[in-house]
């Protein structure tokens, strides 16, 4: 049983503005750059579904990147570093071994949730991941939502499903 | 914990330990059980909890089938949470030859009053549909099972206190003889009989026993209930156990009461380190995936190793160390710790009473080995 | 703009736009993703694929994240509530 085998350069772990910014940066000085990410568009969370708008600031990056020779390896999750320079992720096609000289981690962050009774039921989520449903298709149109908390990412958030 | 002597002082509160303390305490015998991290922290926790009858050799059996009985005897007190399932073991055999170890097994059980029935190959794809295609046929033996061995660990030591059993966890033992056990920080008690029930770690408390560490990797997988209903061991796996040097894998899988899938084996000599070895496990896995190709498609969600305590004979180590009358072994015990943790502890207390026991001790009794030496307190 | 897919959820159709999640499709079809082992329902907790709480059955494959999976036509998803 072999898997797929990949090369870089520099292999960026995470797809999101700063792992696109990051790959830019390498490909425009000559090296053979990946960017590899769990989900199957670049963008990471705060640019889900950015690339089918044609006139954000996010979509000027994902045009750069279009510009280059990046290689984008979608859909893959990374699970182990079986031995120096090489990281094995698990994607659509089974194991793939990424071989590297120079990584870069731009994996960015997750909500940490803060347990609390009732925060297993059906509807009661992370702000985050409401933002990445809708993103995702979820209808919010009239419907009520309650954020709870006002961190800043709660504020974007309530801005976004307002205008959704 | 005061000073003051015990009768007993038991270093271990993995499966065996808690089995000889409960033995102890039910005999009315003052037993303290000293821990150096949580009750079946080592070994006990990392296994697979497998209750088998094997047949290695006369002494094996003998061990290993008296144990069973007694777990048969215990079942109806253990509470939900040992999750004790008499699944049965089936042994596959791939070709012919393994075929022919089959029908030698049966004889052997059957001679001894093991249940055990021989299946040709149409039967065992009806009993276990997610095997391979073509396998030989195997052999079901249905009194065996599986239980959960922290939970029947901590059963075993509660029920022992209950019985005026004392336990110190987080205490570990740095030295043992001449009656007396030295603690890490310093302090001492004086015990009657001093119990080396520490697994992996015997022989840092009894230097010269023949005891080594034997690595192996487990890997748990999502529910997928139904996909297994019975402990399948391949007949190759003797071929594992029985190996000396080399690392060796053999498919071996459980089912358990959540529906996820237990998945092993692997055994390596030399390796001290807990991480795991990528290499051993893609080596396990492969293994697993030949006997069962549906793995391949089902999801893990946790690895870990654990050390098995392993002796040259296989056999355990029960009873009085040759040099100290005051230091016995209950160590040694590879991979049928879980199996024969019941039936080690009585042989060990029958010897400190001087009782007579249900089987026969020889080939179990540390003097079978010809050097040991011990670290002094 | 967007164009509309059909998937089955629990065999039932259900049409979603394209670029819609497997979680989503569960949502909008009013289908609670999987049972924990208290039997209680539950669903997508992170939307982002590292909690685990939305794991279905997806085209025959058991305890997929169906956050991170986007629509397909014809695509089986099958939750086991």
């Amino acid at each position: 049983m072999s898997s797929l085998q990949k090369q870089f350069d520099v292999l960026v772990v995470g797809g999101g503005p700063a792992g696109i910014a990051a790959a830019i940066s390498a490909s425009e000085c000559g090296a053979r750059v990946g960017v590899v990410d769990d989900n199957f568009a670049l963008g990471g969370q705060i640019w889900r579904g950015e690339h089918a708008k044609s006139d954000s600031k996010a979509s000027a990056w994902l045009q750069r990147v279009n510009a280059t020779a990046i290689e984008f390896v979608p859909g893959v999750r990374i699970i182990d570093q079986p031995k120096a320079n090489v990281l094995r992720g698990e994607g659509p096609s089974g194991c793939i071994d990424i071989l590297y000289r120079k990584l870069i981690l731009a994996t960015g962050a997750r909500e940490r949730f803060l347990p609390f009774p009732g925060w297993t039921l059906q509807n009661v989520m992370g702000a985050g991941a409401l933002q990445a449903l809708v993103k995702g298709g979820l209808p919010i149109r009239g419907k009520r939502v309650v954020v709870a908390g006002t961190g800043p990412l709660l504020l974007a958030v309530a801005a976004y499903l307002h205008k959704a | 914990m005061n000073a003051g002597t015990y009768d007993v002082v038991i270093v271990g509160s993995g499966i065996v330990g808690a089995a000889c303390a409960l033995e102890c305490a039910q005999q009315k015998l003052r037993v303290a059980v000293l821990d150096h991290d949580t009750v079946g922290g080592g070994a006990t926790a990392a296994g697979m909890g497998h209750i088998v009858v094997m047949d290695d050799s006369e002494a094996q059996f003998s061990l290993t089938r008296y144990s069973q009985q007694l777990w048969q005897e215990l079942r109806p007190e253990l509470p939900d949470d040992v999750e004790y399932t008499q699944c049965g073991t089936i042994w596959v055999a791939a070709d012919d030859e393994e075929m022919s170890e089959v029908h030698r097994k049966a004889a052997y059980y059957g001679r001894h009053g093991v249940p055990a029935q021989i299946l040709s190959a149409e039967e065992l794809e009806n009993l276990e549909p997610n095997l391979q295609k073509g396998l030989a046929g195997g052999l079901i033996v249905p009194e065996d099972g599986v239980l959960y061995p922290p939970c029947a660990a901590r059963f075993l030591i509660e029920k022992a206190q209950n019985h005026g059993a004392l336990l110190q966890l987080g205490a570990p033992v740095s030295g043992i003889g001449n009656g007396r056990v030295r603690r890490a920080d310093g302090t001492e008690i004086s015990a009657g009989i001093i119990v080396n029930a520490a697994g992996a770690w015997a022989w840092e408390l009894t230097r010269g026993i023949s005891v080594k560490k034997r690595k192996g990797h487990l890997v748990i997988t999502d529910r997928y209930p139904g996909f297994v209903s019975h402990q399948l061991v391949e007949l190759g796996y003797l071929k594992s156990a029985h190996s000396h040097n080399a690392d060796s894998v053999a498919f071996n899988v459980q089912p358990r009461r959540t529906g996820q899938v237990l998945i092993g084996s692997s055994r390596q000599y030399g390796a001290e380190h807990k991480e795991v070895d990528h290499d051993i496990l893609a080596r396990m896995l492969q293994r697993a995936q030949q006997y069962m190709p549906g793995l391949a498609q089902t999801s893990a969600i946790r690895v870990w190793t654990g050390f098995r305590a392993a002796t040259p004979d296989k056999l355990p180590l029960i009873g009085p160390c040759a040099e100290d009358s005051t230091v016995y072994l209950a160590t040694g015990h590879e991979g049928l710790g879980i199996t024969t943790s019941l039936a080690s502890a009585r042989l060990l207390v029958d010897q400190i009473l001087g009782s007579t026991s249900a089987i026969s001790r020889e080939p179990y009794l540390p003097a079978r080995v010809t050097t040991l030496e011990h670290a002094h307190v | 703009m967007s164009e509309q897919i059909s998937v089955l959820v629990n065999g039932a159709p259900c049409i979603v736009a394209k670029g819609t999640t497997a979680a989503v499709a569960m949502l909008i079809a009013g289908a609670e993703c999987r049972a924990s082992v208290t039997s209680e329902p539950r669903g997508p907790l992170c939307g982002m694929g590292i909690c685990f709480e939305c794991r279905a059955e997806i085209d025959g494959i058991a305890h997929r994240r169906s956050c991170q999976i986007v629509c397909e036509s014809g695509m089986e998803i099958r939750t086991d509530v």
